[in-house]
């Protein structure tokens, strides 16, 4: 997959060579190629726009990963308010600590409100042809007015935001600024609307899976604000076992693009801090408004459902027990109640589901399809 | 992300990290270390987030070995001028394996209800430079192979009384980290985390510079292991004579790890709370001492 996004990325340049004009809002200009500049674009690669689907032969260790419990999920909207977008200079600073960095030469605020899911026309990095990445904002110069040292890497930093009046509004239609008139009302920073529907093999009668809904609208709204900082650069050199370069560099006579990359699958994962763990989507499910009958119409979930949910030993909508499944040929299921580990990780609300989501989510922040970056969270777990 | 195994990469860099201790030029030096219960827990009854009001009559603990890194904590507090905001990172793997400065090669069981030090019977060694944080491991006794999955040795042994709304619930459990927590997936595999990865605890917050003559102390509060704890949970769980649930641990069977059990392992394995590492300074030569 790196090869591939790597020789799309002069595909990006190409394609950045039609761009629209330059104004003083921060929109994308051609003026940051001719000074050897950078775009920074935001994406939610290929899984936010089409989804996570299941068919026959789904794998928990396919690419893309399906959910091991059968459910196909896709997003009408993933909305996320970008900001504070920094280059620093001296990323290496001090390896121990990435947020030590040299004084900042360019920075632009926003914020930006985008819809990961709608995109935009920038091809992304990822490699997948499905993938629909928007352009927010060109940092062609340094804040003196000075051109970037093309032999220089800078530290790349952002911000995801709550949602907020001061956002522009990058390619939300019109259901998407409705969503997002909610987030302002709740200091959502992450908003993930869709519908999963239920691929799996029907469940044994009498069980608990088959009073779930076979579909299921959720709106999950993350309060989750957090700081990106330093972030690796997967489109340089790897330097180490999966590890890469700190932050950006720019060419001579180019546009360099930095691509914000927000992985919607961290949110699903069943252990935190561990890249790639199972994808589960029954606990959510089990929570949907018409739970409880054999053939329930659809349900909708929602963040306040979700709150007082116990990872450590998952529940229904109406108080029984749910059980691992898996309807996957590659991962079997624990016996017994189906559980998420924090591994390491505490919230102040302890072991709820609506904390751990939050949390996960905020995992998902990268730079250039899969450079990892010093998250801090800016908000109580 | 598809399939990237940082988790692995994390474990390579922590190993490796360990064969660079002493390798700054820094003063090099050995220390004390001992652990013990957190002041002011004991065997005092306290009361959880869900109501029930807790009894500890045991709470036996083995850690180590200890390190001490110089990466910044996976948690830590930042002051705004607003307002105070707990701040966290998203993902261990997203801040790597750091440097480990010092260490405490030993392994140490001591009783948490009880603040009296236990000294651990080997000195640590540390090279002078500013710790940030501390990892306490949770590895097996001597003579078993660090990646061996299935143990004996408990690393947590609990007993006590719960009591909520006129409900009195009688518990022991013993948390061995063996094969009930290791992940099902295969090496190589995605999601798959060594057994050694769940045997420690990273990212410790621990902010000091070590001097000569100091020593290092552990503090252990078993209070966080049962925040979320619901005691009720425990109807099916097995039962001694005299009514003591018994706390199970078991991917198999007709009980498995049951919601008590679970947050026992999430509390030993927290980053915050349940752990705090201070250091000792040592005195200081008088002015115009050598």
């Amino acid at each position: 997959m790196k090869f591939t996004a790597i020789s799309l990325v002069s595909a990006t340049l190409v394609l950045l060579s039609a761009c629209s004009s330059d104004d003083d809002t921060g929109n994308p200009s051609n003026n940051a190629a001719a000074n050897g500049g950078f775009q920074v674009t935001v994406s939610g690669e290929d899984l936010a726009v089409k989804g996570y689907d299941f068919g026959a032969g789904a794998l928990a260790n396919g690419d893309p990963p399906a959910f091991v419990d059968g459910w196909e999920v896709k997003f009408e909207h993933v909305i996320v308010t970008v900001g504070n977008v920094r280059l620093n200079a001296d990323p290496d600073t001090d390896p121990n600590n990435p947020d030590t960095q040299g004084a900042i030469v360019a920075t632009a605020a926003g914020p930006w409100a985008v819809d990961v899911t709608l995109g935009g026309d920038v091809i992304g990095k990822s490699g997948s042809a499905d993938e629909r990445t928007v352009a927010i904002t060109t940092l062609p110069k340094k804040a003196d007015g000075s051109n970037f040292d093309p032999t220089q890497r800078y530290a790349f930093n952002y911000d995801i935001l709550a949602a907020s009046s001061s956002a522009t509004a990058v390619n939300l239609d019109a259901a998407g600024q409705a969503l997002y008139e909610e987030a302002k009302a709740k200091g959502w920073a992450m908003i993930y609307q869709g519908t999963a529907t239920y691929k799996g093999p029907a469940p044994a009668a009498g069980t608990v899976f088959e009073k779930i809904p076979s579909s299921v609208h959720f709106t999950l709204g993350f309060a989750n604000p957090s700081s990106y900082s330093n972030c690796q650069n997967t489109d340089l050199a790897q330097i180490g076992e999966d590890e890469f370069p700190r932050g950006v560099q720019a060419r001579e006579g180019a546009t360099t693009t930095a691509q914000i990359t927000i992985h919607t699958d961290h949110s699903f994962w069943s252990k935190l801090n561990v890249e790639g763990t199972e994808l589960h989507f029954d606990p959510i499910a089990a929570q949907a408004s018409t739970y409880g009958t054999v053939g329930a119409a659809q349900g909708e979930v929602t963040m306040d459902d979700l709150v007082s949910l116990d990872i450590t030993s998952f529940k229904t909508r109406t108080g029984e027990a749910l059980p691992a499944r898996s309807v996957v040929s590659d991962y079997t299921a624990p016996a017994g109640t189906l559980s998420f580990d924090a591994n390491g990780t505490s919230f102040a609300r302890p072991n709820s589901f609506a904390s751990y989501l939050q949390y996960s989510a905020s995992a998902g922040g990268h730079l250039n399809a899969d450079g990892p970056c010093k998250i801090r969270n800016n908000f109580t777990p | 992300m598809r399939a990237r195994i940082f988790a692995v990469a994390l474990a390579v860099s922590s190993v490796g990290s360990l064969f660079s201790c002493g390798t700054t030029g820094s003063e090099r030096f050995s220390f004390p270390a001992s652990a013990g219960g957190a002041e002011g827990a004991g065997r005092a009854p306290f009361t959880n987030a869900l109501g029930w009001t807790i009894t500890l009559t045991r709470a036996e603990v083995s850690i180590g070995p200890i390190y001490l890194n110089v990466i910044a904590p996976l948690n830590d507090q930042t002051q705004s001028s607003l307002l105070r905001i707990r701040a966290a990172y998203g993902d261990t793997d997203h801040l790597g394996g750091g440097r480990e400065v010092g260490e405490v090669l030993g392994r140490l069981t001591f009783d948490a209800l009880s603040p009296t030090l236990v000294p651990f019977s080997t000195s640590g060694t540390v090279t002078q430079e500013e710790v940030r944080t501390a990892e306490v491991w949770l590895y097996p006794p001597p003579g078993v192979a660090y990646e061996t999955v299935n143990i004996t040795a408990p690393s947590l042994e609990v007993a006590g009384e719960a009591t909520r709304a006129g409900e009195t619930v009688r518990f022991r459990g013993s948390l061995v980290l063996n094969e009930a927590w290791a992940s099902d997936a295969q090496p190589g595999e995605r999601s798959a985390q060594p057994i050694t990865d769940l045997r420690k605890v990273r990212g410790i917050p621990a902010s000091f510079f070590p001097n000569a003559g100091g020593s290092l102390e552990i503090r252990f509060d078993p209070r966080p292991l049962f925040r979320g704890a619901d005691f009720a949970n425990l109807t099916t769980n097995p039962t001694d004579s005299d009514g003591t649930k018994v706390l199970v641990q078991s991917k198999t069977g007709t009980v498995t790890t049951d919601q008590v059990m679970r947050n026992l392992f999430q509390g030993l394995r927290a980053s915050t709370g349940t752990y705090a590492v201070r250091w000792t300074p040592g005195l200081l030569p008088a002015s115009g001492e050598p």
